[in-house]
């Protein structure tokens, strides 16, 4: 029987929490009836036997208070006593069954602190919960030695997650990789625990990287009474994931040798002079691992530390099991395709990734379709162009080879030079006060090779507003009628556009 | 103060707020008896303060008591206070100067009125208990340890008794035992002593409180302003407005040899929802809401008519009804250390730190 004096929690029992549902699902406490039960997750620390009402101001939180007969003789006891125990956050309140009394359950209800009550003696009733508290608490224990006893024969990352949260009653888990989720499993609505007053979610965290390599977090929200025992849960879990982790990036990397081994001669032959290399094992390897029909992908981005581990994921979620290799200015990839197979069925749902996370910035150029190890450097080629002359960041980040003409002109003039070769060549439309609204309406008409129609549809004006202004671009210096200033013109425009974009 | 027919009204209704829960058809016709006295002799009561008497003018308390069975059962026919104060007389062998209530509130701060108007001598403002107690030792004399002396009894079929008391709690017990033998009640004289010592140790000024409190009750007033009023005049405040949801007959077992009728009443509050607790034994003795006390004896407590602004008695304690349940609080004497061993006795299940305001 404990002294009814507040004392600080042992922390040698911090982290092994007993919940109220591991006793009132007791076969042991048969005799325990529950009136009301605000949470059954709610974590038991203690339990008090209260002879006077007025030592209630002096319990401790998560406690469970037991009133004798002399402490319940009067409702107005019981009520007091259930006040008390919502302002000291305790567990739950155990009354003599005979002082119950509907008021009594709803002033529970409304405070929402456990009422149960029993036929018994309070005073054996008090030491059999304490036993039960006790055996609980090793059941604890042993639940944590056995979680990581079944976990052991887990055989991947996906799985493991799965496992943990079942553990969690549900709970979502995941792993973020400096910041980035790279794996998650979301709740199971029929393992989640239904409880009787909602709670708000609490955060816990555990590093899974060693000091120095990249920051690995194994994630989870769950209740705040649930938050010590899902800690030890998800610390139980990180040697393992640690290795499931290595295991799969060993594997990433076997599977990617081969294309690792063309990345590597990428980088040292400079893309941009490419020549076909005479044929070595690793390309023969890739040979038989290529040999079907595929599309080279390569992806630029100015910030490769940045967004490595963004792209990882979401490359992984789109396009599955197709390694992706680093070289010295990005990423590459060779996607089998289906001959024939429409590009959008690869590039679509990339296309739709990449609107959906602007912040990545990248430019990714797909070649066209090619065969065989020969094609190898045609197809990185192809790739590489597209990459160049996309746009980076948006839905014009993602380009194919075969629609490459509407882009090039954009990336002919550097766009640190179009500004400056605008206000230089074009002094009056430069400094017009509408020069935005003429210029763009010039770069349109150049676009729609000269359609009227066309131009007043996709600027959204009408015809003669069209009209009007490419008579101000006239007078502003721009003549259209000359054949051999409207192709620099026309670059000159679509590099200004694309510096805007840019910025 | 000579009371006329408007005094007597408002101290009728002054008691019946004081009282924590009236027997309200017994203090109207108390009341009635006295109007009738007053018209049939064309008579007023006086009210003097103490310090208006001489230092050694006798003052003896008067009131009822009774055996805890309902005390409409066997009424009185007006004169067993003049029989108890004249046996009291000879038994001091000096005259009676003036009389005060054996508590005031309920039937027994308007009995001095219509005693006082037979006897003629004058009401002294001022009373041994400052509200009403169950026990007759629950007074300020007996914390003070004065000596009971000597105590007159007489019931209802004329009977009487003269005791020679030393000891409160062997007074309660002995007047106790002859109102049930008398039949229910008896009519009884105590605490014969000097102005000078009622000066000293009664509480002074509380027959004038509860005629001010009823002046403001029976004001043509809104029940707000006369909230306000009360508040301002007597420190009376609401602590809540809430219906009635249960009544409880049995919440504890009555202490044996203390009066009965012990009942828990439950209300809910209309806005908030918040559990309102009652817990009553012959009076209103505590209140909680949603679990805090915020109420508990020698606090007076007391139940008021939302749409009227009068005083509720237990009666209107039905399911459905709303009330707004008030509270003042006692004489400061109560809440001292030796007060509140006195009056939480019969109230052992009472917390012992009061409120938790």
């Amino acid at each position: 029987m404990m002294n009814a004096q507040s004392k600080k929690p042992d922390p040698r029992r911090e982290n092994v929490v007993v919940q109220l549902r591991d006793l009132t699902s007791s076969p042991e406490l048969p005799e325990l009836t529950s009136l009301f039960i605000a949470s059954p997750l709610h974590p038991v620390r203690d339990l008090v036997v209260i002879a006077d009402i007025e030592e209630i101001s002096g319990v401790g939180p998560d406690t469970i208070i037991v009133l004798t007969p002399e402490a319940s003789s009067g409702s107005w006891m019981i009520s007091a006593a259930l006040r008390y125990a919502w302002e000291r956050r305790a567990c739950t309140l155990v009354v003599p069954e005979h002082t119950s009394t509907e008021t009594v359950v709803d002033l529970a209800r409304r405070l929402g602190v456990s009422l149960l009550t029993s036929s018994t003696e309070m005073l054996p009733l008090a030491l059999r919960l304490a036993t039960q508290i006790g055996v609980a608490r090793a059941g604890l224990i042993t639940r944590l030695q056995n979680f990581t006893a079944s976990i052991a024969r887990t055989a991947d990352v996906a799985t493991l997650l799965e496992r943990i949260s079942v553990e969690l009653n549900g709970a979502a888990v995941r792993i973020e990789t400096e910041g980035t989720i790279t794996a998650k499993v979301n709740m199971s609505a029929s393992t989640k625990l239904v409880e009787t007053v909602a709670e708000q979610s609490e955060e816990v965290s555990v590093h899974v990287s060693r000091p120095g390599a990249h920051a690995e977090e194994l994630i989870t929200s769950v209740s705040p009474h649930f938050t010590p025992f899902a800690k030890q849960v998800l610390s139980a879990s990180v040697p393992l994931l640690r290795s499931l982790l290595a295991e799969s990036n060993l594997a990433d990397l076997r599977a990617s040798l081969p294309i690792m081994s063309v990345a590597s001669l990428v980088s040292s032959a400079h893309l941009e002079s490419l020549e076909a290399p005479s044929v070595s094992e690793s390309l023969l390897a890739f040979e038989k691992q290529y040999g079907q029909t595929f599309r080279a992908v390569c992806i630029l981005s100015a910030e490769q530390a940045r967004v490595a581990s963004s792209l990882h994921y979401l490359w992984a979620n789109e396009v599955g099991d197709v390694p992706l290799v680093r070289f010295s200015d990005g990423w590459l990839a060779f996607v089998p395709v289906r001959a024939g197979a429409d590009a959008g069925l690869l590039l679509d749902p990339i296309r739709a990734k990449l609107h959906n996370n602007q912040h990545l910035r990248v430019r990714i150029g797909v070649s066209g379709e090619h065969q065989g190890v020969v094609a190898v450097y045609q197809a990185l080629q192809e790739a590489w162009i597209a990459a160049q002359v996309a746009d980076a960041g948006g839905e014009g980040a993602l380009l194919s080879f075969e629609k490459l003409a509407p882009n090039l002109i954009a990336r002919i003039i550097p766009v640190s030079m179009a500004q400056q070769l605008f206000e230089t060549m074009y002094p009056k439309l430069a400094t017009h006060e509408h020069v935005h609204e003429v210029a763009t309406t010039v770069l349109t008409y150049l676009d729609a090779n000269g359609s009227m129609a066309t131009v007043a549809q996709r600027l959204g004006v009408h015809r003669n507003t069209v009209q009007s202004r490419l008579q101000k671009a006239s007078e502003l210096g721009v003549d259209l009628t000359k054949f051999d200033e409207v192709l620099p013109l026309h670059m000159l425009l679509a590099g200004i556009q694309a510096a805007d974009n840019e910025s | 103060m000579r009371l006329d027919s408007r005094h007597v009204a408002h101290l009728q209704m002054g008691a019946t707020f004081l009282a924590c829960a009236t027997d309200p058809e017994w203090c109207a016709e108390q009341t009635e008896r006295t109007l009738a006295h007053m018209r049939s002799h064309d008579q007023q009561a006086q009210l003097l303060s103490v310090d208006e008497l001489h230092v050694d003018d006798l003052v003896v308390t008067v009131g009822f008591v009774n055996s805890g069975l309902p005390l409409s059962e066997l009424r009185p026919c007006g004169d067993e206070f003049i029989t108890s104060i004249r046996l009291i007389e000879a038994a001091i062998g000096a005259q009676v100067k003036g009389i005060m209530p054996l508590a005031a509130a309920n039937i027994n701060g308007i009995v001095p009125v219509l005693a006082a108007m037979q006897i003629g001598v004058p009401i002294v403002d001022a009373d041994p208990m400052g509200r009403v107690f169950p026990l007759v030792h629950q007074n300020v004399f007996t914390l003070d340890q004065l000596p009971v002396g000597m105590i007159a009894a007489t019931g209802a079929t004329g009977e009487s008794a003269v005791l020679q008391v030393t000891r409160p709690r062997r007074a309660e017990r002995l007047v106790r035992a002859l109102a049930t033998e008398f039949g229910g009640w008896s009519a009884t004289a105590l605490f014969p002593m000097r102005a000078a010592d009622v000066q000293e140790h009664a509480i002074l000024g509380s027959m004038s409180r509860m005629i001010r409190i009823g002046e403001i009750l029976q004001s043509s007033q809104t029940v707000v302003e006369k909230q306000l009023a009360l508040k301002s005049s007597e420190g009376v405040f609401r602590v809540i407005r809430a219906q009635v949801s249960d009544v409880r007959g049995m919440s504890r077992p009555a202490v044996p040899g203390q009066p009965g009728r012990p009942a828990s009443v439950i209300l809910v509050e209309e806005g908030q929802g918040r559990i309102v607790q009652i817990e009553i034994q012959n009076e209103l003795l505590m209140v909680l809401v949603d679990g805090v006390i915020v109420s508990v004896m020698p606090d007076i407590i007391t139940l008021l008519e939302p749409v009227a602004g009068t005083v509720a008695s237990l009666d209107d304690l039905w399911v459905g009804n709303t009330l707004d349940i008030v509270l003042m609080r006692g004489h400061d004497r109560w809440y001292e250390p030796d007060g509140l061993a006195l009056v939480g006795q019969h109230g052992q299940y009472l917390p012992k730190r009061g409120v938790r305001r």
